[in-house]
């Protein structure tokens, strides 16, 4: 293989392979005190997210369907756009998610 | 003991002497936490959806025909069409020699997504590491083309935006929005498979009969779909980098 490729495949396994350096130490005793906040955090992330991504794809649903019923023969290239838009709305409201899912697995 | 699926423990049985062996002369972090089951289910998995693959693939090319195509020959040639209209389009010229990647790309996510619905599977991409995976080959394989494309100092250049005043912030400001796609492919993916199996798992724990099966077919329409979109957005980011400034 090319050189060039060769030395990017050796600087990802070095990388990779640097991994022992992030060994997490012991803690002392926690601090339980804040987890009071914890659930109220993840409800409005998920609220939050739902309801401006809901706003969002409201908004490019409209367009969408105003759109096919001024020009009906448009509907295969508008339903891509449509589908395509909507997923990637729909992206956000889902890395709000992931972030509640962590901080509701912090509490365990 | 962890739990492990049908195939997993099969390919466990056959498999965990050598591979753990194997992984034992590696350093420390590869070494397996359960000797005896060293192939986790996300790999085993994976290691199935590379075989139906390999297999759909030799069954397409021993059916070949010019004169006479038959079905499987239509499906194939529809996917690749389709694919490959999506590359010229946003591409331009020169996009074929991306195609198989792409195809590949979009046909390994598709079927890994899709295997979670049949009873004693599991998606692969439910394991974050899997989409994290994908995302960092789609990214060093755009960046590699970009780079041979443009050759490295012309592709810094292109970071650097329209005006060389601004250059320091706009370059700033595109390294890290080139770094967050990789998380961005990675959540987008994994989030939508995950969050469909929970929510499928809710509504089959809440009514056990009938109302889940919307749910199941509304997660195989987001697993098509988000196959899909990782392949647009990898077509994309290809464009973008290896775009020639006329």
């Amino acid at each position: 293989m090319r050189k060039s490729t060769l030395f990017a495949f050796t600087a990802l396994v070095m990388m990779f392979v640097a991994m022992p350096a992030f060994a997490a130490d012991g803690s002392a005793a926690a601090d339980h005190s804040y987890y009071w906040a914890l659930p109220i955090g993840a409800g409005m992330a998920i609220g939050i997210a739902g309801g401006l991504c809901g706003l969002g794809q409201g908004k490019a649903i409209a367009s969408a369907v105003e759109g096919l019923a001024r020009n009906p023969g448009a509907r295969a290239g508008l339903l891509t756009f449509l589908i395509i838009g909507l997923a990637l709305i729909e992206s956000i409201s889902l890395y709000a998610l992931i972030i509640a899912i962590q901080i509701m697995g912090k509490l365990q | 003991m962890p739990e492990q699926l049908w195939f997993t423990a099969l390919l466990n049985k056959v498999f965990a002497g050598p591979v753990t062996a194997f992984l034992n002369q590696l350093p420390a972090p590869f070494h397996p936490v359960h000797p005896e089951a060293p192939i986790s289910n996300a790999f085993a998995m994976e290691i199935l959806v590379v075989g139906i693959l390999i297999i759909i693939f030799l069954l397409v090319r021993s059916r070949l025909s010019v004169e006479k195509p038959g079905a499987i020959q239509h499906m194939a040639e529809m996917m690749h069409e389709f694919i490959s209209d999506q590359g010229a389009d946003i591409i331009g010229h020169g996009s074929e020699r991306f195609v198989p990647f792409l195809v590949t790309l979009f046909l390994f996510i598709a079927i890994a997504n899709l295997i979670g619905v049949i009873p004693g599977f599991e998606s692969p991409t439910v394991n974050p590491a899997v989409p994290l995976g994908l995302a960092v080959v789609a990214f060093v394989y755009y960046n590699l083309h970009g780079v041979k494309a443009q050759g490295p100092i012309g592709y810094l250049k292109h970071f650097m935006g329209p005006v060389w005043w601004l250059a320091p912030l706009i370059f700033v400001i595109e390294i890290i929005s080139t770094l967050a796609r990789v998380m961005s492919l990675t959540v987008r993916l994994y989030a939508n498979i995950f969050a469909g199996d929970m929510v499928t798992n809710s509504f089959f724990g809440l009514v056990a009969v009938g109302l889940p099966v919307i749910f199941l077919m509304l997660h195989v329409a987001v697993s098509v779909l988000q196959a899909y979109i990782f392949t647009l957005l990898t077509t994309i980011y290809l464009g973008g980098a290896v775009a020639k400034e006329h």
